[in-house]
């Protein structure tokens, strides 16, 4: 494969971005190649944002692995009349930290998310994202009951989607996820303030949340 | 080469060797002091960021070079546990700062409830036990806890709103003024007391007000602001240094006495004997993982309770123990505490609980030592109980009912209405020292330096579980009382916090480790101090105890002039 088309292949986001280091090795691209990288990623992201698609490729998972989890995080966190992980960005916080602080978690979100679409392609019929909510809750529930065979340690797993999902949702904004501060707005949690000049006691505390970056700006 | 000597050697430089620093330092004797970890700054532990510093413990970063083995009994393999902070100031780095003096009746449980017969009346089975008074009074600690709290700067209500008719007597009151009420402390107190017992408010390490020691106390030790009720604040470093640490309060006025030698990042992996006996100094790792040796007339082991037993036994020498190890009780006597927490849900009234730091609390004592009535209760001592529960979202999301499914439409709703209306009662239990329970080397795992790493074998027994069961129902009959609407209870696992032991302070050279002043009772020139050598661990956190101990331990150093002519 050629240089370019592997680059094209990773921005596409049909491959994640080990398989793009191997790839790109094995065209021998060296340092004087005869374009940028960080240039390319740049003007195909600001082209995504400008058409209102998603402007972000994964940075750990596979496409198909992301919009699973979604799909998940989704039923822990749903969407009600108030935001819920999908909007608060908490598996785009998930993949950040895979490709990050937890890249030790990406082989076990491989495995266990892999296992878990096949237990739904093999047993009910088709992929977890094609399933009614109330189907796709009654999997989970056995998921954490660790009661699906084919899905191996799946209790563990589904607690640590779930605790991965709730961090996601509640989040300094930075971490990727908690978009807008929708999680710390749906508590009543004001963020990462300086402080609190009164007590607040028997009332909602009626200031707006700040974010770390935020409070952090100004005060160093 | 030569080697290098100096006049004191302190390994671990957190609550106890920062204090020993400053007052070693000042009174003349050149100190070096040893810690495994960094000297941290501001940036390192203060952002109000708990992905980092609570899902992530950042402060625990360190850890991964050195856990502690963990296994509730011997027949169990162990498990690596990575929760010990390392750095100057240690464990204050993070601590709640709940800073409470010891009831006088918590120095001597073996005289007052086993000798008394009140062990008996309240058919308590205390097989197993190793129950031991400590070697000094209240009355001993009395002016250190006093020093404490004036030189780390300690909120406390000195009475006007109810003072504990439990405690010890006090010469002065606390430098500062109580931290801000809250609304859980007012649900708290009010509860309480309808139902008769004795709320007060707990002293805190954290300033109410700026702050900086007069005459007669330390004067060198820098200003610091008041405390913003933040909400960062267990687990954290503290943005604005409100919170009370040696790092910043107690370290830099040792330093400017230009006698402390402070070596960070340094791993001491033995206590060195000389042919008589004597300790001769350590042999310790720089930085750049050179092994080399530290003479001196003295030797103050500073670390965290796991540290202070594993160096004495890993400085075994052939056909021994480990060193000041005649009794055979080196790392005996282990425990922390099985905190038991009790949840209220209150639908009509905003608590907010996030607001302000944890310490800011009203406590009881009615349920604490030998404080209430045991007879026929099956068990002895009891509990610190008070009102805890701050926290952001992300550190919260677990605290709903059992009953509940952790996720889900109805779980959300729940975490949208509970999270500024939930109560939450903290008691602190005490647990006895068990012959089960101990600290020893691992024989299977080794730290980053070749030094084994310390092993943990602890479990509850008998007077443990029948006390939580029974100081549960406390808890809950408070948040009944205050009129919560749903009431759940976490009991702890098998597993404790807050932990001390295993270097036990007593008269006896037979059972126990170090003598009254915190000297090795085999080696004259070595001693022990902090949370390990506890011989009861009470039903208060240790912190304000460890500094009393070390302003008193530095006090009968310098005056030891024989060790150092």
């Amino acid at each position: 494969m050629e240089t370019r088309e592997t680059v094209h292949a990773f921005l596409a986001a049909a491959i994640d971005r080990s398989e793009f280091v191997r790839r790109l090795c094995a065209t021998g691209v060296t340092a004087g190649a005869a374009f940028s990288f960080a240039e390319l990623l740049t003007g195909y992201r600001a082209a995504m944002a400008a058409t209102g698609s998603v402007a972000t490729t994964p940075a750990a998972l596979a496409p198909g692995e992301f919009a699973l989890l979604e799909a998940i995080a989704e039923r822990i966190l749903p969407t009600t009349d108030t935001p819920g992980a999908r909007e608060a960005g908490a598996v785009h916080y998930i993949d950040i930290a895979l490709a990050g602080a937890y890249k030790t978690e990406l082989a076990r979100y491989r495995s266990g998310l892999a296992a878990l679409q096949a237990h739904c392609r093999n047993s009910l019929g088709g992929p977890f994202e094609s399933l009614a909510p109330d189907a796709q809750d009654a999997v989970l529930v056995n998921l954490e009951a660790g009661h699906l065979a084919d899905v191996e340690a799946g209790a563990p797993f589904f607690a640590l989607m779930r605790r991965h999902v709730m961090e996601g949702f509640f989040c300094d904004p930075s971490y990727g996820g908690n978009h807008d501060m929708v999680g710390w707005k749906l508590v009543g949690f004001p963020g990462a303030q300086h402080g609190y000049a009164q007590p607040y006691i028997d009332r909602v505390v009626d200031i707006a949340p700040v974010a770390l970056t935020n409070a952090s700006a100004g005060r160093r | 080469m030569a080697t290098e000597t100096t006049d004191v050697i302190l390994i671990g430089a957190g609550a106890a060797g920062g204090i020993l620093a400053k007052q070693l330092g000042t009174a003349g004797l050149k100190v070096v002091a040893f810690d495994r970890g960094a000297m941290l700054t501001l940036e390192d532990y203060a952002a109000r960021d708990e992905i980092k510093f609570v899902v992530r413990g950042a402060q625990l970063e360190w850890a991964r070079h050195d856990p502690v083995a963990f296994r509730n009994t011997p027949a169990e393999a162990s498990t690596l546990k990575y929760d010990t902070v390392s750095g100057v100031g240690g464990q204050m780095l993070h601590w709640t700062a709940q800073s409470s003096r010891l009831l006088p009746g918590d120095f001597k449980v073996a005289t007052n409830e086993i000798a008394s017969g009140i062990a008996d009346r309240a058919g308590a089975d205390l097989s197993g036990y190793e129950i031991y008074d400590w070697p000094i009074a209240y009355d001993d600690l009395e002016p250190y806890y006093e020093r404490f709290e004036w030189e780390f700067g300690i909120s406390g209500d000195s009475g006007a709103r109810g003072a504990n008719p439990f405690a010890g007597p006090r010469r002065h009151g606390f430098p500062l003024p109580g931290l801000r009420t809250n609304a859980k402390m007012e649900i708290f107190r009010r509860a309480s007391s309808e139902l008769g017992y004795h709320p007060y408010d707990g002293a805190a390490g954290v300033l109410s007000q700026k702050y900086r020691p007069a005459a007669p106390h330390d004067t060198r030790i820098p200003e610091r602001p008041a405390c913003t009720y933040c909400g960062h604040c267990n687990d954290y470093g503290c943005h604005v240094q409100a919170k009370a640490d040696a790092l910043y309060s107690i370290m830099p006025a040792a330093l400017t006495t230009g006698n402390v030698d402070l070596r960070t990042n340094t791993r001491v992996v033995r206590i060195d004997l000389d042919d008589t006996g004597r300790a001769a100094g350590v042999t310790y790792f720089t930085p750049e993982r050179q092994l080399v040796q530290l003479r001196a007339k003295a030797v103050v082991l500073c670390g965290y309770t796991f540290e202070n037993s594993r160096l004495l036994l890993a400085s075994e020498r052939k056909g021994t123990r480990g060193i000041a190890n005649s009794s055979g009780q080196v790392g005996h006597g282990a425990f922390g505490h099985g905190d038991v927490n009790v949840f209220g849900l209150f639908d009509d009234y905003i608590v907010n609980s996030f607001i302000g730091p944890n310490s800011a609390a009203t406590r009881i004592d009615d349920f604490n030592g030998n404080n209430f009535d045991h007879t026929g209760l099956g068990f002895i001592r009891g509990a610190g109980i008070g009102t805890s529960g701050s926290g952001t979202p992300v550190e919260r999301y677990n605290t709903f009912p059992p009953e509940m499914r952790g996720w889900g439409k109805t779980y959300k709703e729940f975490l949208a209405h509970a999270y500024t209306r939930t109560v939450e009662v903290n008691v602190t239990p005490e647990t006895l020292a068990h012959r089960d329970n101990r600290i020893d080397l691992d024989p299977d795992h080794n730290d980053d330096w070749g030094v084994p790493l310390p092993r943990l074998t602890f479990s509850f027994h008998q007077n443990e579980r029948r006390m939580h069961d029974h100081l549960a129902e406390v808890g809950r009959t408070i948040l009944r009382k205050a009129g919560a609407k749903t009431i759940w209870t976490k009991m702890p696992g098998n597993n404790g916090s807050r932990w001390a032991g295993g270097t036990r302070m007593g008269s006896d050279p037979a059972t126990s480790v170090v003598d009254a002043n915190c000297r090795t009772h085999d080696v004259e020139n070595l001693f022990v101090t902090g949370a390990s050598v506890f011989p009861t661990l009470t039903g208060f956190p240790p912190t304000a105890t460890v500094g009393a101990l070390a302003y008193r331990t530095a006090d009968y150093l310098i005056a030891q002039r024989d060790l150092f002519h």
